[in-house]
């Protein structure tokens, strides 16, 4: 499965600390992400990517030494979470 | 002209005939009404405000209307009537007065669209302003009250307004509604208030509202940077305890006792987050007014001061 970001609309973020706020135009509501959210939002772009991809990316970011089973399941559950509130789409 | 320069007779025989036109800063309302107890109200708890007897203008058409039957006599009972509409069901005519300010709460939260309003008090102080968002029962009001008899300037004791444009807090000083048990520790904690008459058997109890400064209504156009948004809640023998929540947090929250950040879109969600970027955020607890109102001093006195060494 590959992840890219929604763009049929353009997404709202405000950015405070390791949180986020967004807000979604289409649907009219406003969620709190996490950190992981945030990173994993960041990370998925309008190419898709698959998860493993994406944990990459990541872990680049945080610069934790690469990617373990771990970090990729957190980041396929938040793609699960955030494809929800309509943030991304996943194709198969 | 302001409401002190009529008698009672002449204000109740004014709005008995063609209504009067009082300026509640920023909005103009029409108000018309032949009853005695609302005229009384408006009296003594509006005598600083600014009013028309006539007008080209005005925000709201507000009308609290007696029965045209025998109930006018019997147990009567009065009528919220705003553009030919009646909102609430009529309530006992000795509810006349807090049926009018809940009725303008309505017009306000129902029709204002220019402004992010919450329900919420707010009150300033060196130009900075404390957002104190609550549920009833929260504790708000008698903070609230409490604070603008020891210094800070009532912006808004219901309603906060903030301007999507430029964030800045919009002043709708109105008396502030005391509930039950809150109207006594306002009267014992400021012998000096002016409360007016009680009205008992509400739906939110016995009621009475206490009258803002003539500072605050003077200083209605004056609008003030939002620095703090404190969500408080009252506990009896509750010790004193501030603690900072995140923005994020505080965001979520605030979203909730807004009125009409769900039609603002985009343009509200912006100004949720301007607001809060520069603005420090906690939830409070408290039973001991003086104690709370240190606090906040403190808080002032803090922002000034870094004010000031900016400035240097």
């Amino acid at each position: 499965m590959r992840w890219r970001l929604n763009t049929s609309y353009d997404i709202h973020t405000w950015l405070c600390g390791d949180e986020a706020i967004v807000y979604h135009p289409g649907s009219g509501d406003t969620h709190h992400l996490s950190l992981i959210a945030v990173l994993v939002l960041e990370a998925v772009t309008p190419v898709p990517r698959t998860v493993d991809e994406l944990a990459n990316a990541i872990a680049a970011v945080i610069d934790d030494g690469g990617v373990d089973d771990e970090l990729t399941t957190v980041v396929d559950r938040t793609l699960v979470d955030i494809e929800r509130l309509g943030l991304v789409e996943s194709q198969q | 002209m302001n409401v002190s320069d009529l008698t009672l007779a002449e204000l109740h025989s004014a709005l008995s005939r063609d209504g009067i036109y009082l300026h509640t800063f920023p909005f103009v309302v029409h108000l018309q009404s032949e009853v005695t107890s609302l005229a009384s109200g408006i009296h003594a708890l509006y005598a600083d405000y600014e009013v028309e007897l006539d007008a080209e203008f005005s925000d709201f058409h507000m009308q609290i209307a007696l029965p045209n039957s025998l109930r006018r006599w019997f147990k009567p009972k009065v009528t919220f009537i705003h553009d030919g509409e009646t909102p609430f069901t009529p309530l006992p005519a000795s509810q006349a007065y807090p049926l009018f300010e809940w009725a303008l709460n309505w017009c306000v939260a129902n029709h204002v669209r220019q402004y992010l309003t919450f329900h919420a008090a707010m009150l300033e102080k060196g130009g900075h302003a404390i957002i104190l968002p609550g549920v009833p029962g929260a504790g708000k009001s008698t903070l609230c009250a409490a604070l603008a008899c020891r210094g800070w300037r009532l912006l808004t004791d219901e309603i906060t307004m903030i301007s999507t444009r430029d964030n800045m807090a919009i002043p709708v000083p109105r008396p502030v509604s005391l509930k039950n048990e809150s109207i006594d520790v306002i009267q014992s904690f400021a012998p000096e208030a002016v409360i007016g008459e009680r009205a008992h058997n509400t739906a939110k109890g016995t009621v009475a509202n206490m009258k803002p400064s003539v500072e605050s209504i003077k200083n209605a156009r004056q609008c003030a940077r939002p620095a703090w948004v404190v969500f408080p809640c009252y506990r009896q023998g509750a010790e004193t305890q501030l603690e900072p929540i995140s923005k994020c947090d505080a965001f979520m929250r605030l979203i909730q006792y807004s009125f009409n950040y769900h039609v603002t879109g985009v343009q509200g969600f912006q100004a949720v987050g301007k607001m809060l970027d520069d603005s420090e955020c906690y939830t409070f607890c408290y039973s001991d007014l003086d104690e709370a109102i240190a606090l906040f001093d403190g808080f002032q006195g803090a922002k000034s001061q870094t004010v000031a060494g900016g400035k240097a």
